[in-house]
């Protein structure tokens, strides 16, 4: 779709929206692009029914809620004030009392010269002794794996006339291996369609997109959401029929891709992967 | 009315709580029925609706009246759902093994044949299946009717950027409710992927 089909089909769902006018050029687009009359007819069904879904009749009066958490969050900070207060107090008191002593001990050590034992008492000989840093370990990036069992193998691509892909995992290219700051967060969600087939120019057949899985994690340098993603997607050609499970545990979300059990050998596709956060790399 | 709401905005900022109270009465319905519409169910958008108040008490002083106080509100009310963790009732992850789609060459399936409530379920689930940022979009656009200038200055973006993900936002779900949307003449082959080739 071009720059024009998309303009186009802006204005063909403000048109249904709103009633507005259709210019011209629009008309004679609509006319000539098969495109963008197939996206009109299934606009002219979709638009009314969203106005509908958007439509939100009652509302929770959130006042008293709001109003008492404010007065929480202020009655907290007041005692807060109070407790840095006091803290700051007793702090400065202990800074007045050392520095108090140390002057004191200063003027003592003036009367008196100091002896080898006195000095000795309070040095430490030997290596100093420096505190050990504790270096903070980080969880690494999430990572994506194909279990390789015969019960579960890497998804496999079958073999098929008419088909050119198949239900098949696809998982971005890290550009970046970026260690996770915090455990890397899981989600899933039924692939959305604009996770594209890596081969997408090559691809004939109309593919479509069936689960994905996403893992995100913060970094120790700000960086542009750093996020995998795998998918699974089947070409819809041969009507060869594919079920997705996920199972998600607190630390791995697997997809297991398995085709319908009367299909030929030759065209089952079986397998599972795997996105995990890094405890268990 | 926008004096009234000046008015009390500065005397919010000022630390006035019944004065910002009466601006959460004037603006609670439309924060909600807007995360209610990004979010697709009551309980988070009621969540979102209280924390918008909050953060928007917090704010308050760094709030410079040159934009509208609606717009600012909203534009904390979509950062939360923007930023929200997907919700265990948007999708039934805690299920252990739950079944992710099934799939087989869709048969076209004409409109008069479908429910209207069905159709209706089925486009609130492709709502919640697309990615909440493209979702978004739906909603300010296609739902609540705003311009691509207050989309832009919602989402912090340009007005073109707001205008391609909602491009983009409208072929997903054109996309994803396309076999209850086939009218019986023939449909070109994936576009959305074609297009992606082409990017
Ligand atoms: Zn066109």
């Amino acid at each position: 779709m071009g720059s024009v089909c998309n303009r186009t089909e802006e204005r063909l769902w403000e048109h249904i929206r709103t009633g507005s006018d259709l210019p011209d050029v629009v008309r004679s687009h609509l006319m000539s692009c098969p495109r963008c009359s197939t996206a009109f007819r299934e606009a002219q069904i979709l638009v009314p029914f969203l106005q509908e879904v958007g439509q939100v009749t009652s509302a929770p009066d959130c006042r008293a809620a709001v109003v008492s958490q404010i007065l929480q969050m202020d009655h907290r900070r007041g005692f807060l004030r109070w407790v840095y207060a006091a803290v700051a107090c007793v702090v400065a008191g202990i800074v007045l009392a050392v520095s108090v002593n140390e002057s004191v001990n200063e003027l003592k050590q003036k009367r008196n010269v100091p002896s080898a034992a006195s000095t000795s008492s309070t040095l430490h000989v030997g290596k100093p002794s420096v505190a050990e840093t504790k270096t903070k370990q980080l969880p690494a990036a999430p990572y994506i794996a194909f279990r390789s069992d015969s019960s579960a193998s890497a998804v496999r691509e079958p073999s098929h006339p008419l088909r050119k892909t198949s239900v098949r995992p696809r998982k971005t290219i890290l550009r970046v291996r970026l260690p996770a700051k915090t455990q890397p967060q899981l989600s899933v969600d039924k692939a959305p369609p604009d996770i594209s087939p890596v081969d997408a120019a090559q691809s004939e057949v109309e593919v479509q997109p069936m689960a994905a899985v996403y893992a995100t994690w913060e970094t120790e340098e700000a960086h542009e959401e750093p996020s995998i993603y795998v998918y699974v997607e089947q070409d819809t050609l041969t009507g060869d029929t594919t079920t997705c499970y996920g199972r998600m545990s607190a630390d791995r979300i697997e997809i297991y891709v398995e085709s319908k059990p009367d299909l030929p050998e030759e065209r089952k596709t079986r397998g599972c992967l795997t996105i995990g956060s890094s405890s268990d790399a | 009315m926008a004096n009234l709401e000046a008015d009390l905005v500065s005397r919010a900022r000022s630390g006035d709580l019944s004065a910002f109270d009466e601006l959460v009465s004037l603006h609670q319905d439309r924060v909600f029925a807007l995360a209610r519409r990004i979010l697709g169910n009551d309980e988070d958008a009621a969540d979102v609706q209280q924390e918008t108040f909050i953060r928007a008490w917090r704010s308050l002083p760094k709030f410079r009246q040159e934009s509208e106080f609606a717009t600012w509100l909203h534009r904390i009310t979509v950062n939360l759902c923007l930023t929200r963790k997907r919700s265990k009732r948007e999708i039934s992850a805690d299920e252990t093994l739950f079944v992710l789609g099934r799939m087989h060459s869709a048969q076209p399936t004409a409109l008069d044949s479908l429910e209207r409530a069905e159709l209706l379920s089925e486009i609130r689930r492709a709502l919640l299946a697309l990615p909440v940022h493209y979702r978004v979009l739906i909603v300010l656009r296609e739902m609540e009717n705003r311009s691509f200038e207050e989309i832009a200055k919602l989402l912090g973006c340009s007005e073109g950027g707001a205008r391609t993900r909602a491009c983009r936002a409208r072929q997903m779900l054109r996309q994803l409710m396309r076999p209850y949307l086939q009218t019986g003449e023939e449909l070109p082959a994936a576009d959305l992927f074609e297009q992606e080739s082409q990017t």
